[in-house]
């Protein structure tokens, strides 16, 4: 994983979970992911297919609301991981 | 086990302070401020209060309210996140005879405008979550929370000095809140609770599962539902803190949120367990000592009840069952689980649950049929729907029983099972819905024909089915749309295309039908 890819990775792992967004839809990075359909179980399932497919690991004080409040903030997150 | 006639003592009051004026829910808070003063209340992730500093502020707003002119039986709404103030506010709002009508802060603007419609509050409380519905409360005046927004701040509610006190000026039997909750037409109702309801259920629930002072109890429910309202009554009549946390929380830092607030009594929805046993497999934290989990809303599955045992084994686990037209019906203690594992439990004590055929006949135990209810908690109705009162509250027999919607029994013992639920009620991710609101925001969308909207129950999932005329509108499209018009939790996880939906002989959707297809 290199962070070129970063991107387009989080898009297709944020695509499925947002379920009031038309599937070929670009996900709006900076909207809120609850608006856009994440609720706190799919949240969940976010972060261990995140922490599975960029193989890092959220450290706990990262892991909170605001984390998971939009794409941008979660690939902040993410680049300070890899 | 105890018996169905033992005298409750937690329904009698202690001394009033001399004060002359009729019981309401803020003597919770008064009467814990004068019994726990230094102990904390309310706390939140920034702030926390003790009883004492509670019941000021209470008071004060509760001052600042009657210099406004909200006076008895006028409404308050708030939009908020769950936080500390819409408590306050809430609670100084019961005390001038006010009724608070809390909503959920997904709301949207359609569904707000109805609500709004039929309450015609006299004061609006919002914030900056919430500011984009700002323009639904017109001239209405407007409290700011937490923001820069408007002029009138929540802040400036709170007088430096010790506030006057401001005597209740109503009954125990008038309105204290109203909660709004799916109707069996498209349209939410605000179901009436008044002071004496609270009184009465909050003693029945607390003698079945007794919080303690030492008690930290933890909502992650939005206050607009009533679950996670009703805490706040329950802490308060035994001097448990009560940590104010929001839906968001209940992902993937709930677990470390619970052992830093050291929680130890933990009610929830059994959506919000499967994430907790989830995380907790996954990325396991060292636990906080729970004492008490209660679920409602939905079945918790004999498998998440294991799984909770497993991770707080001092927890007592309650499988519960309720409606908030009587906040709650009947809760099944831990040591009743083994022997009845199907069971929702007893009816609360001083109340009586019994299932009816077609013919509103009662039916002898064992038999299946739609449950009724019987008991002081028994709201006042439907605010602004006789129609609807009459035909939820009806006269069985001489006394008035509310109708539950939900097929089921009760066995000798006196333990009901639910069944069912019949064809106006879903539940769904802790939450009721009524199919006829989401069919009626799908036929709202263009080319949308016919709208079904039924619950698969074994995959958890939320179906609608459609016809449609126009060849291009999708499944996605159709939910997307959706997700604008109605709050997540009522947005259906699959849509079907069909040509023709059946019907009922008087032309309804037949959603027997439907669920048929699944």
């Amino acid at each position: 994983m290199t962070a070129t890819d970063l991107p387009q990775k989080l898009q297709e792992i944020l695509r499925p979970k947002l379920r009031f967004l038309a599937p070929s839809a670009e996900v709006p990075m900076d909207e809120d992911l609850g608006k856009l359909g994440l609720d706190s179980m799919a949240s969940i399932d976010l972060l261990m297919e995140i922490e599975q497919q960029f193989g890092v690991q959220i450290p706990d004080d990262l892991m909170t609301a605001d984390t998971f409040a939009t794409g941008s903030h979660l690939r902040a997150v993410i680049e300070k991981l890899i | 086990m105890p018996s169905n006639t033992s005298p409750n003592p937690l329904l009698t009051p202690p001394e009033l302070d001399g004060l002359e004026s009729a019981w309401c829910i803020s003597a919770y808070v008064r009467e814990g401020a004068s019994r726990w003063p230094e102990s904390i209340y309310l706390r939140d992730v920034t702030q926390e209060l003790t009883y004492a500093e509670t019941w000021r502020r209470i008071c004060s707003i509760a001052a600042w309210l009657r210099r406004q002119g909200i006076e008895h039986k006028d409404r308050v709404v708030m939009v908020a996140e769950n936080r500390i103030e819409t408590v306050l506010l809430f609670f100084a709002v019961a005390q001038i005879g006010a009724i608070s009508v809390i909503l959920h802060p997904q709301i949207k603007p359609e569904g707000l405008r109805r609500i709004l419609s039929q309450t015609e509050p006299k004061l609006g409380l919002l914030e900056s979550a919430t500011a984009w519905l700002r323009e639904e409360f017109g001239d209405t005046p407007l409290v700011w929370v937490g923001c820069e927004n408007g002029d009138c701040h929540f802040a400036d509610l709170i007088a430096e000095e010790e506030p006057p006190g401001v005597p209740y000026p109503g009954l125990e039997v008038d309105p204290a809140f109203l909660v709004f909750t799916s109707g069996s037409t498209g349209t939410p109702r605000g179901v009436i609770l008044t002071h004496d309801n609270v009184r009465f259920v909050s003693a029945a629930i607390q003698a079945r599962l007794p919080y303690r002072a030492e008690d930290r109890v933890a909502i992650f429910l939005p206050l607009s539902f009533d679950y996670g309202l009703y805490q706040v009554f329950y802490a308060a009549i035994r001097g448990a803190s009560i940590f104010i946390g929001r839906p968001e929380h209940a992902g993937p830092e709930l677990l470390r949120i619970l052992a830093a607030q050291e929680i130890s009594v933990l009610p929830g929805v059994p959506t919000l367990f499967g994430g907790l046993i989830k995380m907790q497999r996954y990325r396991p934290v060292p636990l906080p000592k729970m004492r008490i989990i209660t679920s409602t809303g939905d079945h918790l599955p004999q498998s998440y009840i294991a799984s909770l045992r497993e991770l707080f084994p001092q927890a007592l686990v309650y499988p519960m069952y309720g409606l908030t037209e009587c906040k709650r019906v009947s809760i099944l203690l831990p040591e009743e689980l083994e022997a009845k594992p199907e069971s929702v439990g007893r009816p609360l004590d001083g109340t009586e649950v019994f299932a009816v055929d077609e013919d509103d006949k009662r039916l002898p135990p064992g038999e299946i049929g739609e449950l009724c209810i019987r008991g002081p908690h028994l709201a006042l109705g439907y605010w602004r729907a006789p129609e609807e009162t009459a035909k939820r509250y009806p006269v069985l027999d001489g006394t008035r029983v509310l109708r539950s919607g939900d097929f089921g029994s009760v066995d000798v013992d006196g333990f009901l099972y639910i069944h069912g639920r019949s064809d106006f009620l879903i539940k769904h991710k802790g939450h009721r819905l009524s199919p006829a609101e989401v069919e009626e925001e799908a036929c709202l969308i263009p080319g949308i024909v016919a709208a079904g909207c039924v619950k698969d129950e074994a995959n958890d999932l939320l179906c609608l089915f459609v016809s449609v005329s126009e060849s291009s509108l999708g499944e996605a499209q159709i939910i997307q749309a959706l997700s604008f018009k109605l709050e997540p939790a009522k947005v259906p996880n699959r849509v079907f295309l069909l040509p023709e939906l059946p019907k009922t002989g008087n032309q309804k959707i037949d959603r027997k039908a439907l669920r048929a297809v699944l």
